[in-house]
């Protein structure tokens, strides 16, 4: 069992007593904090790669962490892309990590 | 300060610019571009790519982006770099049969002037575009249309021009035009010294009505605003442009049937997949001076109508968004033609929303016009007398 990344009692901010609720990524189930941002609740399982480049097939995770970047974009079932560091952790929800995609333009056929 | 001469002297480093810098310098002339930024810093970067006939006019100005096409099909092999070139054609979608039969009314006119235009039925159209709303009646194709990377091509002919000859001279504005005691061109004054020549080229775009200006002749050019939005890489939604069949309606101030801010910002669909795994949308049409800021209800005006063409578009991040401003004229024809007040000064400028669909037809009968031979189609029609009446009004 790793260790848990998480401040339960911040010296400012105080008891960190939000409700502890269920979501999957990549068909994983795992537990996050309920109004966290997706991207917390992910780093909290050691989970950092969140993208694949739709090209290049290269890794992309958090980067700028206040909806600036667009790097951090996983597909969330029911809603397409949106942006891990902006988007608040709710129960059941079914997330996977942004994928490569073949590119109909240049005729590139793998992903 | 310096002094130095050239054949011709080319004012703006937008894709006009360089695509008549290219040409001339392939006909072996020593051309020299004053360019107050960088090569495709204004307008040629803050559009979209197309070399398109299907929103041109029926008749010369269809004509004139065929023969365009056919240049830059030819630009793929002379120039030194890549843009991104791709010819898959283009096809305008029709909302209504009010706008079918319009629809089919152009593709008559454009197949009387020789055009590879035909329409399509509701079934072509849902079999080529598995995302387009449902309720759409059909639309219209026309076969030649290409796309291109603007910032690419205008680089492109920038660094081949550059290899044949041409000295290109940024961040240098230019200060003056020296006229001889009979009127004639004699030299450029710029922020870095004078340039002595005979001959020079207004492709300012926005900001070619001061240039004129500096010459004594006015020509109604004005900035006319446009917003584009840049989605995130997602799955393809389509690999050719499609637009809406009334943006031929915004483009030519005909009246619409649509919302009062959809009227007001002239927002039509404009759907452009790129070589990057995403799509720009456009557009508008506002007149507001020089105003380059982004406007947020402009964005969403856009974005509403794209989702009104491709529902699944309310669930693709858009990057980011930005505007550029298009130059304008009263009756939307360029104005490529040589001043016959001021021996000497030519005019390429005015292209709006046609810049990059008609450099290379601009910057070629722009050469032949300079060196003195006889233009690949006649420019008669772009000559800037036709606006001496009414020079300033809207």
């Amino acid at each position: 069992m790793r260790k848990s990344l998480r401040i339960n009692h911040h010296p400012l901010l105080g008891e960190m007593d939000k409700k502890v609720i269920s979501f999957t990524y990549n068909g994983e189930k795992l537990q996050g904090l309920e109004g966290e941002p997706i991207a917390v609740a992910l780093l909290a399982n050691h989970i950092r790669i969140l993208r694949r480049h739709e090209e290049s097939g290269s890794a992309r995770g958090l980067y700028c962490g206040i909806g600036h970047c667009m790097e951090c974009r996983v597909e969330l079932l029911g809603k397409g892309q949106v942006r891990a560091c902006l988007t608040p952790l709710k129960e059941g929800m079914e997330i996977r990590e942004g994928s490569r995609l073949p590119n109909a333009i240049t005729g590139r056929v793998d992903s | 300060m310096t002094t130095e001469s050239a054949d011709v002297v080319i004012i703006g480093g937008g894709i006009i610019g360089m695509a008549t810098a290219y040409y001339l310098a392939k006909l072996g002339s020593d051309v020299v571009v004053v360019e107050k930024g960088e090569i495709a810093g204004g307008t040629s970067s803050k559009c979209d790519g197309n070399i398109l006939a299907i929103d041109k006019e029926p008749g010369f100005d269809s004509q004139m982006s065929l023969e365009s096409q056919k240049l830059v099909s030819q630009l793929v092999m002379e120039l030194d770099e890549e843009f991104e070139y791709r010819a898959p054609g283009s096809i305008l979608v029709c909302e209504s049969d009010e706008e079918m039969e319009a629809a089919e009314m152009w593709v008559n006119r454009q197949k009387e002037v020789g055009l590879p235009f035909r329409m399509l039925d509701r079934g072509e159209i849902r079999s080529e575009w598995k995302y387009m709303a449902d309720d759409i009646h059909g639309g219209l194709e026309c076969a030649t249309d290409s796309t291109v990377n603007p910032v690419l091509l205008t680089y492109s002919m920038a660094v081949t021009a550059e290899r044949l000859g041409a000295r290109l001279k940024t961040h240098t504005w230019v200060t003056g035009i020296r006229l001889d005691p009979s009127g004639a061109v004699e030299g450029v004054e710029t922020s870095s010294g004078l340039i002595r020549t005979k001959h020079v080229v207004n492709a300012a775009g926005v900001w070619s009505k001061p240039i004129a200006q500096m010459v004594g002749i006015e020509i109604p050019v004005e900035p006319r605003k446009g917003h584009i939005l840049v989605s995130s890489r997602t799955e393809s939604i389509g690999t050719r442009k499609v637009m809406e069949f009334s943006y031929l309606m915004s483009k030519f101030g005909k009246e619409r049937k649509v919302d009062q801010l959809t009227e007001q910002y002239g927002v039509a669909l404009v759907f452009e997949p790129t070589a990057s795994q995403n799509f720009l949308i456009g557009s508008s049409r506002e007149f507001v001076g020089f105003d380059m800021k982004i406007n947020v209800d402009v964005i969403r005006c856009i974005a509403r109508r794209a989702i009104r063409f491709f529902p699944v578009m309310k669930d693709i991040p858009v990057l980011r968004s930005y505007c550029g401003l298009r130059p304008w004229t009263p009756d939307h024809l360029p104005i490529v033609s040589r001043v016959e007040e001021v021996p000497g000064f030519y005019i390429a400028a005015g292209h709006e929303g046609d810049g990059i669909s008609l450099a290379a037809i601009t910057g070629k009968v722009m050469s032949e016009c300079i060196t003195g031979q006889e233009t690949t189609i006649s420019i008669e029609p772009l000559h800037y007398n036709r606006f001496k009446k009414e020079a300033g009004k809207r």
